[in-house]
């Protein structure tokens, strides 16, 4: 509640200060500054008496304007006595200003308690990381362990402890980068290349991208009876556009999978398998990561995927795809990203989009002849042309 | 001189410096107003060779080409329409491909944009106004988690 | 908790603000005592609790508090101290902040020293100059609201737009706002006259301190955006008639009008209507300025946001006080008794033709910044005007202004001597004419009339010399005795001459850098070696090179003149962490001939470097010159008898040794 006593001060003070003039005597004053008024006047006179002295005016001139200014003077004399109304002291209105002045703080108390917050208490950064741990909140001890990996940036460990937490806060970026450092600082372990894996999948809104399968084919060989390397980089595989393999190992994952990769792996297949059988259109099914089930994952996000309509994980979908292509805007030197792009829009159904990725991609690799072959052979392999 | 008469020297004053006033605006109006068009526009009401403008898209991805010196060729686009422009100098820090600009300048006989000024705005997010505007006209959607042009049509 | 304090000390604000508006007013209409002297504490109060709410939303930036949505939104914990105090006002919210402390803090300032103001007047001020703290109070409560906290907070903040991570930058806005807000004063006594219904010479002389201090701030304000403009936007110019440049130029052309025939008004009590006309529009384009600049309707690095309401809500502000205004003017100028009569040819004279073009070539400014709004709300073709516009416009408006400058302080009141004037003018005149003739001799570039503009620039600087001579009577009298009388001289004297001189300055300089600049575009490859006006410039290659919150690549230039080592020019591209953005930092080695000025551009494919090389003529006059009028306000403004307060009995310590 000291709070509330610093308003009840602050308060205090204002209405003390405000009400002072209206209990005051009602003094005759008014005389006091209209005289200065008059100064005025006097003291140009007194300028056009140096003015004349320093030879800046003549004679005649100096004359003239003293006359002016006397003239004023009288005016201004004259309208005074006229201007001399005695003062009505407004008593009524006195009283009713001063029960207004009494009341501000009341209105002030109640128009901020509408909009302020007294119950939040000042979080300086400072104070935030030295806030015991077990009051801190998830995001004290996040600014806490990001002011000390800023000291020692070299501390494995740190990064170790930070990266699942911003996997959970859904910040893959950086989740991405600890899982990397952590791995660099501390070496490879499964439960890191797993997490940079998920968490540059889910950067990239599903794509498996050249590191994570890196990381996954670590992985694999790590843990070979682990289940999750192995479905991603049969999804890989299904990128890549290699259908055929993605879908033998679609297969032989599915027997003895459990929930949740059941599901994932049942409708991968169908659409694999659709689209190898010709049937047209090919189901705007993209490998998705966010129905994809990740040991530890982002519970808000899965059950956010999972709530959409079809319509809905349609548009989400599009906007992963979109958000490929956004990143190669912004950094185009991607080989695999581009021939991702291109077949994901080819997956989609959006052709021309395709074609022009594909264009773009020919544009950022010009004169690099081993990236255009490989960009004219994917385009011969999803039949877009030369 | 009467009072009237000096009011009259004054007012007359004031209303010739005030008449030379209107004649410079007029004239610097007619000669140094510069209009914004988008490649869309151009497609639709073409602009004579040698007429200033300032023309407002996006660079297209992949159109950069530096060559020689400090000479680049890139490619304005509103995603519909494309214009091919040519600049001379240094290009602003935002400058990207996929990034909103404005370039002013005139067309060429080869009906290439020969832009001697380029902007682009010192903000991450920034996309000039007037491209922005002109792209939402043709239902291109902008902002964040913007969407791209062919999944406005789906 | 103290930020808290703060949002209260906010609320309590608004409403000393209302009562503050509401009963001294009623008071000076029934002519209270006691109802009009509650504006003096009421002000004070108002102050101090807009100054607790600052200083806590500060508070709130230098312990980088999160928990305040305002504070994540625009900083960051990695951010040096200056510029998380700066942080402040580098964002919307916190800005209008400061607009609405500095506006009670001048509310406060007339309570203090205006104590032999005449009690209706100084409680209708007061009220009037409370109004708009109400107004302003709650456009922040209702729109844009920095108290606001987020609960839980953020790990860390958003960060500040780098480019605004400038030392000048950190104190151009409170002395623009300083400028812009010092006008509501004169707004305030304007329209306290009016309501009034009484105005006389003794008026001008309160109003005159307040707005020359609110013309100072906004001078120097002025100057410090484009000195920033200058050496950050790495564009090597320093004036780009941006509508947001043009939004702070008006009220200054406008400001200066009104500093000038306040003057007439004081001296002769002439032109009264015209200067009460001047004062509320000089406040009303300060506000118009805070319109165009907040309702996003330009975007610039100024805009911070971009949010209709706001607009609106500024729009309605604007709307409100300048209608209001009029229309009172409107019915009650008539009321105004017309005063002293002049020859057209006397200082007065000379004054009125100062207001004339200075108002008219404010609206010039204002036709061109402001007709493609207008043509694009009509016919929504989408036009700019650029700077041959006003090149065109004001240039000219400009030129009779400069020739007739130096002719005023020479001119009686009332009645002046042209010729007499002129023969003392007779050596500053040779002397342009002089330089003039030797500039077409000796240029052979640049534009045929530069070296016109040069001697018009030097005609104003001798002119103002020669008066402070004529003043002093050197020549006449002996020296010592002419420097006695030049020490003795009035401030409001010396200070008038130095801010014409300070005009001088800045038209060699800009007329020096328009016409003479030198430019080379070029790529260079380490090791190569540039020729730019005298200078040998030898690109030594880039290095990469980190500060506290961003990492750049630095080029290293070796300067050398003659063979002799100059300087070595760093120029670096920039990219700072949070936000992830590039900036270019232009390397100036800064001289009196003028800037050597290079900006590092992107690397090429073929290798090398794109590099950017002015060199900007008399560039520092421009900012020298501004900076000279800032003094010059100074130096007025200590004059004992413009000093805030008005006459005094000393008054024989100012007018010094006559005799």
């Amino acid at each position: 509640m000291a709070l509330f006593f610093l308003f009840a001060v602050l308060a205090a003070a204002v209405v003390w200060a405000v009400t002072r003039p209206l209990m005051a005597p009602t003094s005759v004053s008014g005389e006091q500054p209209e005289d200065n008024e008059i100064a005025v006047y006097r003291d140009q006179l007194a300028e056009i008496e140096t003015e004349r002295a320093d030879g800046l005016l003549g004679g005649a001139e100096a004359e003239g304007a003293r006359i002016e200014l006397a003239r004023r003077l009288i005016r201004r004399a004259e309208s005074q006595q006229l201007s001399q109304r005695t003062p009505a002291s407004e008593k009524r209105f006195s009283k009713l200003a001063l029960y207004a002045a009494a009341s501000l703080p009341v209105i002030a108390v109640a128009v901020y308690l509408a909009i302020g917050s007294p119950l939040i208490p000042s979080q300086p950064y400072a104070a935030r990381l030295d806030t015991p741990l077990e009051q801190a909140t998830a995001s004290d001890l996040v600014a806490r362990v990001e002011a000390h990996l800023r000291q020692h940036p070299e501390d494995g460990r740190g990064w170790d402890v930070l990266a699942p937490v911003y996997m959970r806060m859904g910040d893959f970026t950086q989740a991405a980068d600890s899982f990397q450092r952590a791995i660099r600082l501390l070496g490879e372990s499964p439960k890191r290349l797993a997490g940079f894996a998920r968490a540059s999948i889910m950067l990239q809104n599903g794509v498996v991208t050249e590191p994570a399968r890196k990381a996954y084919e670590k992985l694999r060989t790590l843990e070979p009876q682990s289940i999750e390397p192995q479905v991603w980089l049969a999804i890989a595989r299904e990128q890549d556009g290699d259908l055929k393999g993605a879908e033998a190992e679609y297969q032989r994952l599915l027997q003895g999978a459990e929930e949740p990769w059941k599901g994932l792996l049942t409708a991968r297949l169908g659409a694999v398998t659709a689209q190898l059988s010709g049937k047209a259109p090919p189901q705007p099914q993209p490998p998705a990561a966010a129905e994809a089930p990740m040991s530890e994952p982002s519970p808000d996000a899965k059950a956010a995927v999972g709530a959409m309509s079809p319509d809905d994980q349609q548009k989400f979908i599009g906007q992963m795809v979109d958000g490929l292509a956004a990143r190669l805007k912004q950094n185009g030197d991607d080989l695999d990203g581009w021939k991702r792009l291109v077949r994901s829009y080819v997956v989609l159904g959006r052709r021309d989009e395709a074609l022009a990725a594909l264009t773009s991609a020919r544009g950022q690799f010009a004169g690099n002849e081993s990236s255009l072959a490989q960009l004219n052979e994917l385009a011969q392999s999803l039949g877009l042309g030369s | 001189m009467t009072r009237k008469q000096r009011r009259g020297v004054l007012i007359g004053v004031g209303v010739g410096v005030l008449m030379l006033a209107v004649g410079l605006v007029l004239f610097a109006l007619r000669d140094s107003i510069v209009f914004f068009h988008t490649p869309s526009d151009l497609a639709e009401k073409p602009i004579a060779v040698g007429q200033r403008f300032r023309l407002g898209g996006l660079v297209a991805d992949g159109s950069v080409k530096r060559g020689q010196g400090t000479k680049v060729d890139f490619v304005v686009t509103d995603t519909l329409k494309t214009v091919p422009v040519e600049y001379e100098g240094v290009l602003p820090d935002l400058f990207k491909e996929g990034q909103g600009v404005v370039a002013e300048g005139k067309f060429n006989d080869g009906g290439v944009f020969i832009a001697d000024s380029v902007l682009a705005k010192h903000d991450e997010n920034y996309m000039p106004p007037e491209v922005a505007k002109a792209l939402e006209a043709k239902g291109v959607k902008l902002g964040k988690g913007a969407v791209h042009p062919g999944e406005a049509t789906q | 908790m103290i930020i808290e304090l703060g949002h209260f000390a906010l609320v309590l604000a608004l409403l000393v603000a209302i009562f503050q508006m509401v009963v001294p007013a009623y008071g000076a209409h029934v002519r209270d005592p006691r109802m009009m002297a509650v504006a003096e504490p009421a002000a004070m109060c108002q102050f101090g609790l807009l100054l607790v709410s600052f200083l806590a939303l500060m508070q709130a930036y230098v312990t980088s508090d999160f928990s305040v949505a305002n504070v994540a939104a625009n900083s960051h914990s990695t951010k040096p101290l200056l510029y998380r105090i700066s942080g402040v006002w580098g964002n919307h919210e916190g800005s209008m902040v400061l607009w609405v402390l500095i506006l009670a803090l001048f509310g406060a300032a007339v309570a203090a020293f205006g104590r032999n103001l005449p009690a209706t007047l100084k409680a209708n001020v007061l009220a009037v100059q409370s109004s708009i703290a109400v107004a302003f109070i709650l456009f922040i409560l209702l729109t844009s609201n920095p108290f606001l906290r987020i609960d839980p907070a953020p790990a860390d903040g958003n960060g500040l737009n780098p480019i605004l991570q400038d030392p000048a930058l950190a104190f151009h806005p409170p002395f623009l706002y300083a400028g812009y807000v010092g006008f509501s004063i004169a707004y305030s006594f304007a329209v306290a006259a009016l309501l009034d219904g009484r105005i006389d010479a003794a008026w001008a002389r309160w109003v005159r301190p307040w707005t020359l201090a609110a013309w100072m701030c906004l001078t120097i304000g002025i100057a410090m955006g484009s000195w920033w403009a200058y050496y950050e936007l790495g564009w090597g110019g320093w004036w780009f008639w941006d509508p947001v440049e043009n939004a702070s130029f008006m009220p200054w052309l406008a400001g200066t009008a009104l500093l000038h025939s306040a003057l007439v008004m004081e001296k002769r009590d002439a032109l009264k209507v015209w200067t009460v006309l001047l004062a509320i529009l000089t406040f009303s384009l300060s506000l118009m300025g805070t319109f165009l600049v907040r309702s996003g309707i330009l975007t610039s690095v100024h805009a911070f946001a971009v949010d209709p309401k706001r607009g609106v809500f500024v729009l309605a502000i604007m709307t409100l006080f300048t209608g209001g205004a009029l229309a009172l003017f409107a019915l009650r100028a008539r009321d105004l008794r017309q005063g002293g009569i002049f020859a057209p040819i006397s200082r007065e004279g000379s004054l009125v033709l100062n207001n004339i073009l200075l108002t008219v070539a404010c609206a010039t400014v204002f036709v061109g910044t402001l007709y493609p709004l207008v043509l694009e709300s009509l016919t929504g073709d989408k036009i700019s005007v650029g700077p041959p516009y006003f090149d065109w416009t004001f240039g000219p408006l400009m030129v009779p202004l400069l020739i007739v400058l130096p002719f005023g302080p020479f001119l009686a009141w009332k009645r002046g001597d042209a010729y007499a004037a002129a023969q003392r003018l007779a050596f500053a005149a040779v002397l342009a004419l002089v330089l003039m003739a030797m500039g077409w001799a000796f240029i052979h570039r640049g534009p045929a009339l530069a070296p016109f503009g040069l001697a018009l620039g030097v005609f104003v600087m001798a002119g103002s010399i020669s008066d402070l001579a004529w003043r002093a009577r050197f020549g006449s009298v002996p020296f010592a005795e002419a420097w006695r009388r030049l020490v003795g001289l009035p401030r409001s004297a010396i200070g008038t001459a130095l801010a014409h001189f300070g005009v001088g300055m800045l038209v060699i300089g800009v007329v020096a850098t328009s016409a003479y600049r030198e430019e080379r575009i070029l790529v260079m490859k380490p090791g190569e070696e540039v020729r730019v006006a005298g200078y040998n410039l030898t690109f030594r290659g880039v290095a990469p090179a980190s500060g506290p919150n961003y990492r750049e690549e630095v080029g290293v230039f070796d300067v050398t003149r003659g063979g002799a080592p100059v300087a070595r020019l760093e120029p670096s591209r920039r990219t700072y962490d949070m936000p992830p953005m590039p900036t270019t930092e232009s390397g100036i080695h800064p001289g009196w001939r003028g800037d050597l000025y290079v900006v590092l551009g992107d690397a090429q494919t073929a290798g090398g470097y794109a590099v950017r090389i002015y060199f900007n003529p008399f560039v520092r006059f421009i900012w020298l010159g501004a900076l000279v009028m800032f003094i010059a306000g100074g130096i007025s403004l200590s004059d004992r008898r413009l000093r805030v307060g008005a006459p005094g009995r000393a008054r024989r310590i100012a007018v010094a040794p006559a005799e």
